[in-house]
């Protein structure tokens, strides 16, 4: 091989109706796959994303109402996302910059304690690409979460998902069982890597906040609209074919007064209906790994 | 509110629609510790006449409540000031 592989190369197509079906234990149906992403922005730099430009649209730094705005959830937003997971029994997977764990230990902590599992996110918020030494930032990022939570990330969502062609092999090295980052499937996948496979689960950049709210600038209802929507037709679906439902939210988007409803109102909805289970991404993979297994067993 | 309608581009409604789901979060919120609630506009943008009802429905609708005050920002400092205790 003289380059790092392209997506094409780390798997070969396939067509869902194809493959043979899994099964969930206990007569499941659907899996819905909580992620709540931490991020730290740091005042240094031009902010991730902004809610309001600078007036005549030049950028300028330091950026301290956008900065202001994300940190909002980490001071409110979140608490709101704790209270209501407290509430329904469900941990979910915390998508978390590294960094979080040491500049908002109190939130880490609380997250930890509720039994989150924490999956890798960088050291903080940023495209993957101006990384200089990205194999350092992983290493030092999964380094950071096992030493506050005494366990190694299994999962990893890229800063924004991104990816170069290398990443791959980085994750696999650095101990890495699952990523977020290809949302090209309904169901969990095998890519190669150098260093051993890599499972992707499927994460969503479709019923996730920042494109929903801050890109596509939709009502605040869409959230629970859209959710909806994909939950009744992955629930009938999952008649023939068990199916897993991603929900990826921001504390700074889904935790403002006026979101929070609706978040509230998805569980509300789907907990009406039979075989529904909430995972995080560790559960989903043991049973995606178990399934491959046993399907090798009988071929 | 310049976000919120020029930036996002809702439609006038939506300024309603949030404002009062926003407010009921936060008037929940209030019965465990005061809140505020800011509310942002623009005579060019709020002022326009399809816009301006909705504006005018949110007062009226919050007047209702007996339990809620107006305030300027200086009459918020000087009631911070006093109440404490102090958020870091």
């Amino acid at each position: 091989m003289t380059g790092p592989m392209l997506p094409r190369e780390r798997c070969d197509y396939s067509a869902i109706v194809d493959r043979p079906v899994m099964k969930l234990p206990g007569g499941a149906r659907i899996v819905i796959w909580t992620i709540v992403n931490l991020e730290v922005w740091d005042i240094a730099k031009p902010m991730a994303r902004q809610v309001i430009p600078a007036p005549t649209g030049i950028p300028l730094l330091p950026d301290v109402p956008n900065w202001s705005w994300h940190e909002y959830g980490m001071r409110v937003g979140v608490w709101r996302f704790f209270e209501l997971y407290h509430k329904l029994g469900i941990a979910p997977t915390l998508s978390i910059n590294a960094r979080v764990c040491e500049d908002y230990p109190r939130v880490a902590r609380q997250a930890h304690q509720a039994g989150w599992e924490f999956m890798g996110h960088a050291y903080e918020q940023g495209p993957i690409h101006k990384e200089a030494d990205q194999k350092a930032m992983i290493h030092r990022s999964l380094g950071v979460i096992e030493d506050f939570t005494g366990k190694r990330p299994v999962g990893w969502l890229g800063p924004g998902l991104t990816q170069t062609l290398e990443t791959p092999e980085w994750l696999a090295e650095a101990g890495i069982k699952y990523i977020g980052d290809w949302v090209y499937d309904d169901e969990p996948t095998l890519i190669r890597t150098a260093n051993g496979p890599l499972v992707t689960l499927p994460y969503t950049v479709e019923l996730n906040d920042i494109p929903m709210m801050m890109v596509q600038h939709h009502e605040s209802t869409q959230l629970l609209n859209r959710v909806t929507d994909s939950f009744d037709r992955l629930y009938a679906e999952s008649e023939q074919r068990p199916k897993i439902l991603s929900l990826a939210i921001h504390p700074y988007i889904s935790g403002q007064p006026f979101r929070i409803k609706y978040l509230e109102a998805i569980y509300d909805y789907v907990n009406r209906f039979e075989g529904v289970v909430h995972w995080n991404g560790e559960q989903i993979l043991d049973w995606y790994l178990g399934q491959t297994a046993a399907g090798q067993k009988r071929a | 509110m310049s976000p919120w309608m020029l930036i996002q581009h809702h439609k006038a409604s939506e300024y309603y629609d949030r404002a009062i789901d926003h407010f009921e979060q936060i008037y929940e919120d209030s019965a465990e510790s005061a809140r505020i609630m800011a509310l942002v506009v623009h005579p060019y943008i709020m002022g326009a006449p399809h816009r301006l009802k909705y504006f005018r429905r949110i007062i009226e609708t919050l007047r209702q409540k007996a339990d809620i005050v107006f305030m300027t920002g200086e009459q918020i400092l000087d009631w911070y000031l006093q109440a404490g205790p102090k958020a870091p």
